[in-house]
């Protein structure tokens, strides 16, 4: 991790990154963590007139490890936040979570 | 095409856009007919497979509109390839919605006077009731034909309603516009249409173009039938668009040049689209509203964005058309900037209250306008974007999902089940995909996209149940049981009639509505008849509807499974029923104070006799008491004991029927109350006890005070216990209640009722044959 030791989970960060859950949330308790901390809960639910389900902007470096789970589902994925892209996408389906990143942020219709 | 109103006064700001539409004739995209050489293997499309179509002529056919005559015979000049076998057969086009044409029966009365209920002559509606509404549409041909057949039917008698759809196996024409279509359904919601094969016809009669339109419905052990079809619009539905503005967020796009962004393909016909058009292709009579109004931005709140409760609010307020129930009608609202931010383009904001998909909205300050940096036409490509957002958006409102929804459940049903199985389309290049999301992106979407939806997308859009596509979704034919005069014939061979057994249509609050119906041989020979077809109530459809209201399906709370025994009524004579109307299987009808409507129909082999529009005023409560005691006699159980002449086990609602009697003794509901009370003193009464392994029980006869009480009801004030159990069920309690004193052996007093009973008759002109047969009955006793 990046940044100096007085932060939110025990550091300051320099950069940010959003994250936006698209399809296939039903509201389920879900948690961002890095670390061992936990960062962030939400309860996305995809809203099917949009395919947008929530977001969240958490603060974290290039190369720093997140990890997206569902608890109640025992659903977990872990990724570097990439160097090149601000967004990452969450889609859940028939496999699990799917993350993929943008550049340019996601829009909606 | 729909006359085209510009509600927002130029959307666009200064073209007129309908300058550059291309005429359906001449669009690619447009099939006009058909054309066959005659071999009898003329197009066979494969349900599901490409949609074949008619040999390639070069462009479009020469043929007109179903409803203009074709021109030019025997065939226009000139001959479009010479070189070929020339086609022999013509067929002008024939997509669209069509609708049965209403058989006439029998000569249509022009609205005779009935003998009223009991001396007043009443006004026979001619024609009151449709029993049948069948709607066809035809998809095989002008913008995009997907090779279907969809059949909507409602049916009043027995009520049941049934949409099926058919893939098209054949289509051929067969002459000059002869034309027949053959398709086989493959999709089904609800159980009333039979047959498993389509067959549609077009075909001249003594004109150029179609005279007479026929579908014949066939196979899966299904009588052969035949209906004749008037041919209603070249579009299947018809849909109003309003659209909105808020004042901050500029000039609403309605409509694209489809040629000033490079990026598209080659061969896309350039010119000026509306949003109507898109949606005219896609099969509806689309219009815009010319109430389109400006809202001010302080609707969006202090924050200047619009949260959708805001939204929903701003279309309950600014819609001229708003209304909580569907309707063909959408609100497209132009805002600028939605609370989500910059990152939603448009959303179908209406999933709040009772009706949604009323409403959706674009939003002119997102990321719509953010064009690819380097475009070569910014300003098209923004204007591309907004106007593809709108048409998206507006297409969520006739509950399509995304692309790549499309086979996404929702877990105990909702509006993003899919209708029929469905595959998700990804890469389709359609109104309901997200551009950027496709493979290759934007560039890659334009370059491919022809302002349309896909095959799927419009067979749902042509062809699904109405219900799961008009705005506001909601029941098919809620209130609109009750016909205006003059809607349907009414048969030759017989007559229903509908009526109490009183001067007046009037009936007291509380009272137990009970309504005789008659039926009478209106034919030149003996007709045969079920006897029991209106004393059983089984038979009969009876419909009733407080004034304003919707109308109600009654139900008998019996009925008899019985041999058959056939009848037969000479020329004039009639069969008599009565029935409690008041009140059905669910619980009461007939239960507050007001106007209301009933009529009642039969079914003799195949022949739907409807009867006259019975009005009845129920009046107000007699005084606080009446008042007092209405939700506990207007309940299932109250009418269950009055229905059955007393139900003992019932034991609350029997206390209630007492009360009744005993604190409103003269009123009209105490003679019903009195007979339920007493009529199961008159036999031993059996009853089953309470506990896991009940046993039957039996009620001792009290027969004194039973008969006591009978004779008391029943022989005091004979006018009003006649008049309100009808004539019927009067004479049949006096009858019965003799029977039981001469079982007893006390044909003193038998004899006593059934004298009253004769003179009661006579008093009330009851038919001759009945007073015969009481006297016959009443001369045994002596």
């Amino acid at each position: 991790m990046a940044g100096v030791t007085d932060g939110l989970w025990g550091v300051v960060l320099t950069g940010t990154v959003t994250i936006d859950f698209q399809e296939g949330f039903t509201g389920d308790d879900l948690e961002i963590r890095a670390g061992h901390h936990v960062v962030a809960r939400l309860n996305p639910r995809t809203r099917l007139q949009t395919g947008w389900a929530g977001r969240s902007e958490i603060a974290a470096d290039p190369g720093d490890t997140l990890v997206i789970a569902l608890p109640d589902t025992g659903l977990e994925t872990r990724f570097a936040v990439p160097a090149d892209a601000r967004y990452i996408l969450v889609n859940r389906d028939e496999h699990g979570l799917r993350i993929t990143n943008t550049e340019d942020e996601p829009g909606y219709l | 095409m729909p006359r085209k109103t510009n509600g927002n006064g130029g959307h666009n700001g200064g073209h007129t856009p309908t300058d550059l539409l291309i005429s359906e004739d001449q669009h690619p995209d447009f099939v006009a007919g058909r054309v066959d050489d005659g071999s009898p293997q003329a197009f066979t499309p494969v349900p599901d497979g490409p949609i074949p179509q008619p040999p390639p002529l070069g462009g479009p056919l020469p043929f007109p509109r179903p409803d203009l005559p074709m021109p030019g015979l025997p065939r226009p000049e000139p001959f479009p390839f010479p070189d070929r076998f020339p086609p022999i057969n013509l067929c002008a086009a024939v997509s669209g919605r069509y609708r049965l044409v209403q058989p006439v029966i029998g000569p249509v009365l022009p609205g005779p006077m009935l003998p009223g209920p009991i001396g007043r002559p009443v006004p026979v509606p001619s024609i009151p009731l449709n029993l049948m509404r069948m709607t066809v549409r035809v998809d095989v041909d002008r913008f995009f034909p997907q090779q279907r057949i969809s059949v909507e039917l409602f049916n009043l008698f027995p009520r049941r309603s049934s949409h099926v759809i058919a893939d098209v196996t054949s289509d051929q024409c067969l002459g000059y516009n002869n034309r027949r279509v053959t398709a086989t359904i493959s999709y089904r919601d609800g159980d009333a249409f039979p047959g498993t094969t389509l067959v549609f016809e077009a075909r001249r009669t003594t004109g150029l173009r179609y005279g007479m339109y026929r579908l014949t419905v066939s196979g899966g052990g299904a009588v052969t039938r035949s209906y004749d079809l008037e041919f209603e619009s070249t579009y299947f539905d018809s849909v109003e668009f309003e659209i909105d503005r808020v004042s901050n967020a500029g000039t609403p796009v309605t409509s694209i040049n489809t040629g000033t962004h490079p990026n598209r393909p080659a061969d896309l016909p350039v010119e000026t689209l509306e949003l109507t058009t898109v949606y005219q292709r896609a099969g509806f009579a689309a219009y815009y509203s010319p109430g389109a109004n400006v809202i001010p931005v302080s609707g969006a709140a202090a924050n200047g964005t619009w949260s959708d409760a805001e939204m929903h609010n701003a279309m309950v307020t600014h819609w001229s058309r708003f209304a909580n129930k569907p309707q063909w009608a959408l609100w497209v609202l132009f805002a600028a900037r939605h609370d989500q931010g910059r990152s939603l383009g448009g959303v179908m904001f209406d999933d709040i209250g009772p009706n949604h998909r009323q409403g959706t909205a674009i939003f002119t300050d997102s990321f719509i306008q953010d064009a690819p940096a380097g475009d070569a036409n910014a300003a098209a490509w923004r204007q591309r974007m907004v106007f593809w957002t709108a048409a998206h958006e507006m297409g969520h409102a006739f509950n399509l999902a995304h692309s790549w929804q499309k086979a996404l459940g929702v877990a105990g049903g909702g509006p993003g089940d899919p209708w029929i199985p469905l595959a998700n389309e990804p890469e389709a290049r359609s109104f309901m995909n997200y551009p950027f999301r496709v493979s290759g992106g934007q560039a890659s979407f334009f370059a491919d996209f022809r302002f349309r939806f896909t095959d799927s997308e419009l067979r749902f859009l042509r062809h699904a149940p109405r219900r799961f596509v008009q705005m506001g979704n909601a029941n098919w034919f809620v209130n609109h049981n009750f016909e205006a005069p003059d809607a349907l014939p009414q048969s030759g061979r017989w007559k229903l009639a509908i009526r109490p057994n009183r001067a007046q249509n009037r009936f007291a609050f509380l009272e137990p509505v009970k309504l005789e119906l008659k039926l009478t041989n209106a034919g030149s020979e003996q007709q045969a008849v079920e006897h029991d077809l209106l004393s059983d109530g089984k038979h009969i459809s009876l419909l009733i509807a407080r004034k304003g209201g919707k109308a109600r399906l009654w139900a008998p709370f019996m009925t008899r499974c019985e041999r058959h025994e056939g009848g037969s009524l000479a020329p004039g004579q009639s069969l008599y029923g009565q029935h409690f109307a008041g009140a059905t299987t669910s619980g009461w009808l007939i239960d507050e104070p007001g106007l209301y409507q009933v009529q009642a129909a039969v079914d003799i082999d195949g022949d739907i006799v409807v009867s006259n529009v019975l009005e009845i005023i129920v009046g107000t409560p007699a005084g606080a008491e009446e008042e007092r005691m209405a939700p506990d006699w207007f309940t299932e159980d109250v009418a269950r004991v009055l229905a059955f002449s007393g139900v003992p086990e019932l034991a609350r609602a029997t206390d209630t029927v007492r009360e009744l009697v005993e604190r409103s003794p003269a009123s009209a509901a105490a003679i019903h109350g009195g007979l339920a009370l007493s009529s199961p003193m008159l036999r031993n009464f059996k009853v089953l006890g309470d506990g896991d392994a009940p046993e039957l029980k039996v009620i001792s006869a009290d027969l004194d005070a039973g008969v006591k009480a009978q004779i008391d009801l029943l022989t005091k004030a004979p006018d009003k216990a006649a008049e309100t159990l009808g004539h019927i069920d009067y004479f049949g309690a006096l009858d019965s209640l003799a029977t039981t004193l001469k079982d007893e052996g006390d044909t003193k007093r038998a004899g006593d009722v059934m004298t009253k009973s004769v003179a009661t008759m006579k008093a009330r002109n009851v038919l001759k044959s009945v007073i015969d047969k009481a006297e016959r009955a009443l001369a045994r006793l002596k």
